[in-house]
């Protein structure tokens, strides 16, 4: 089933475990939040949640982000213990090269742990040691690039839609819920336009639009609002908390980070900085 | 930004502030301009030399065309069997190409550096072998008593040489190897970024590579399929020695064209030779994107 099966280490749960303050891990109050997802309805997986780590009852575990792992890419080592709980917002900020962005890959499964537990949203999707391992369009995760990546041959629209296409919606559902968001996001005069014809912040909204329609149980966002303009920016944030789902929000800019988020993750060289 | 041409400052609507001069303005595109480098007096000869060498054959073919027996001539049943074999052939050996050779460049793309190094020499030997040398190896693999061949004729009773059959299989060993470098290429420079974002938005792998890889490579696929299929059209020496030069079987235009020269049919041959000129030139426009604009 894994696919990097001779690099598992079985002692795993390796690395700096930073207890975030319990006041912070609380949602803030008014914010619209969706009830936690229900748990996972694959026995095997539930069992194996059961039954791995001796941590006890971890605040991500039962429907947000819970991830203890160690990650290697290219001689670069990331080993985290970060926890958000159902509907949280985790802003992780750190200088180039800290390990934000293989963090983000480890939760959407474009890297595989090489020891450690990855849950989302109640289920367990990596975990080297009892051999679980969930491809990335299993996951429920919403991911909008740094470098954006919108299919060049599509329009905006339909690179929203390619989404829910995917995730089943039949051509008319899916264009219907894409040019919602994309209005949402204050895009839909633009819905016909190929990527290349957009601008940097343009295309920006488009992606996160993308990751938005996909009604991800996780929000994954490198840096989503870096190239668009000011004035926007409160219309795409409160988007971002209108989706209710659990968010993990790379950025570098503190406004995003104190107006969106819960708390505060900085990372250093692999490690959170304490 | 002072050194601009004096125009700008004339022009431009700078106010008390001073606007900076946008770097469009025109004083610096004139300057970019003058640093491209352009081709020297004593360039022109050996380049015209080298252009006459290329040009001048294809002048000489169409000025002894008969033009006005064209169409008799081409109507003629022994030119029309060869048409249709090639039509047949060459076109079965691109589809065979694509059909084939997509995998193989896929894998190509995919593979480490101690596998893609064996694999690429496999590949381009037919491209870089004399074709009369691919022609006598198909003949020693798939000929009746064949290292393959004898399997075939025992468990199958498919004898391949001097067979329709035998030209596909001549055509597309000489054909495929473009197309799949070409794919490779394509796949090879293709975002692996943008699969990444098929993934995570719900797409299996297959779904990515259908929906958002092959539209991102489809211009690679369809210029080595039309590379291929030229080289198939063509086909000369490893048709001949493999398959033969049987009319209506096995004859295709380039063959036929051969025969009427040595047969002193000057004419048909002509005429053969504009039919392939033609296509080349379709194929030439056809491409045109991608090798005519730069």
């Amino acid at each position: 089933m894994r696919w990097m099966g001779s690099r598992r280490d079985a002692s795993g749960r390796a690395g700096v475990r930073v207890a975030v303050p319990a006041a912070l891990r609380q949602p803030r109050n008014g914010r619209l939040r969706r009830p936690p997802a229900p748990p996972p309805s694959q026995a095997g997986q539930g069992d194996a949640s059961a039954g791995g780590g001796g941590v006890g009852a971890r605040l991500g575990e039962d429907g947000g982000i819970s991830a203890d792992v160690r990650v290697s890419v290219g001689g670069f080592t990331l080993e985290l213990d970060l926890d958000v709980p159902a509907g949280g917002i985790v802003a992780v900020m750190g200088p180039n090269g800290s390990g934000k962005t293989t963090l983000l890959h480890c939760l959407a499964g474009l890297v595989p742990t090489e020891a450690g537990r990855v849950s989302l949203a109640g289920q367990v999707v990596d975990d080297p040691a009892v051999g679980i391992w969930v491809p990335p369009e299993q996951r429920r995760v919403g991911y909008a690039y740094q470098d954006v990546r919108l299919f060049g041959h599509l329009s905006a629209l339909e690179n929203v839609a390619f989404g829910p296409r995917c995730r089943g919606a039949g051509r008319p559902a899916a264009r219907r819920s894409a040019s919602a968001v994309l209005d949402a996001v204050g895009m839909s005069a633009l819905a016909r336009a190929k990527p290349a014809r957009l601008s940097g912040g343009q295309s920006q909204r488009v992606g996160l639009a993308r990751a938005l329609a996909a009604r991800p149980d996780v929000l994954l966002l490198d840096e989503p609002l870096s190239a668009t303009d000011r004035d926007v920016r409160p219309l795409l944030r409160r988007q971002i908390q209108a989706s209710g789902a659990t968010v993990v929000l790379v950025t570098h800019d503190p406004a995003d980070a104190s107006e969106l988020a819960d708390e505060v993750l900085i990372l250093e060289a692999g490690h959170v900085a304490s | 930004m002072t050194t601009v041409g004096s125009g700008v400052s004339g022009d431009s609507p700078a106010g008390a502030a001073g606007a900076a001069v946008p770097p469009d303005a025109p004083g610096v595109m004139q300057r970019r301009r003058e640093v491209r480098q352009r081709p020297v007096g004593g360039l022109w000869l050996p380049a015209g030399v080298a252009l006459a060498l290329l040009v001048v054959p294809v002048i000489g073919l169409l000025q002894r065309a008969p033009w006005s027996d064209l169409p008799s001539l081409l109507g003629s049943a022994r030119l029309r069997d060869a048409l249709v074999i090639s039509a047949i052939t060459s076109a079965t050996a691109a589809g065979a190409s694509v059909l084939l050779g997509l995998p193989l460049a896929l894998v190509l793309s995919r593979c480490g550096p101690s596998l893609r190094r064996p694999l690429r020499v496999a590949v381009l030997l037919p491209m870089v072998l004399p074709p009369v040398v691919g022609g006598t190896a198909l003949l020693f693999a798939l000929g009746r008593r064949g290292l393959v061949g004898q399997w075939l004729d025992s468990w199958f009773g498919w004898s391949l040489p001097f067979s329709t059959a035998g030209v596909v299989v001549a055509a597309t060993f000489v054909a495929m190897p473009f197309f799949v470098i070409t794919a490779e290429a394509g796949l090879r420079s293709a975002d692996a970024g943008l699969v990444e974002a098929a993934r995570t938005l719900g797409a299996r792998r297959s779904v990515a590579f259908r929906r958002v890889t092959l539209p991102q490579v489809a211009p690679s696929l369809a210029a080595g399929a039309a590379l291929a299929w030229a080289r198939a059209l063509g086909e000369f020496g490893a048709t001949i020695t493999f398959a033969g030069n049987l009319r209506g079987r096995t004859q295709t235009l380039p063959l036929a064209t051969f025969e009427a020269l040595e047969a002193g049919r000057p004419a048909e041959a002509v005429a053969l030779s504009v039919v392939l000129l033609a296509v080349s030139v379709i194929v030439l426009v056809a491409l045109r994107d991608r090798w005519l604009s730069r």
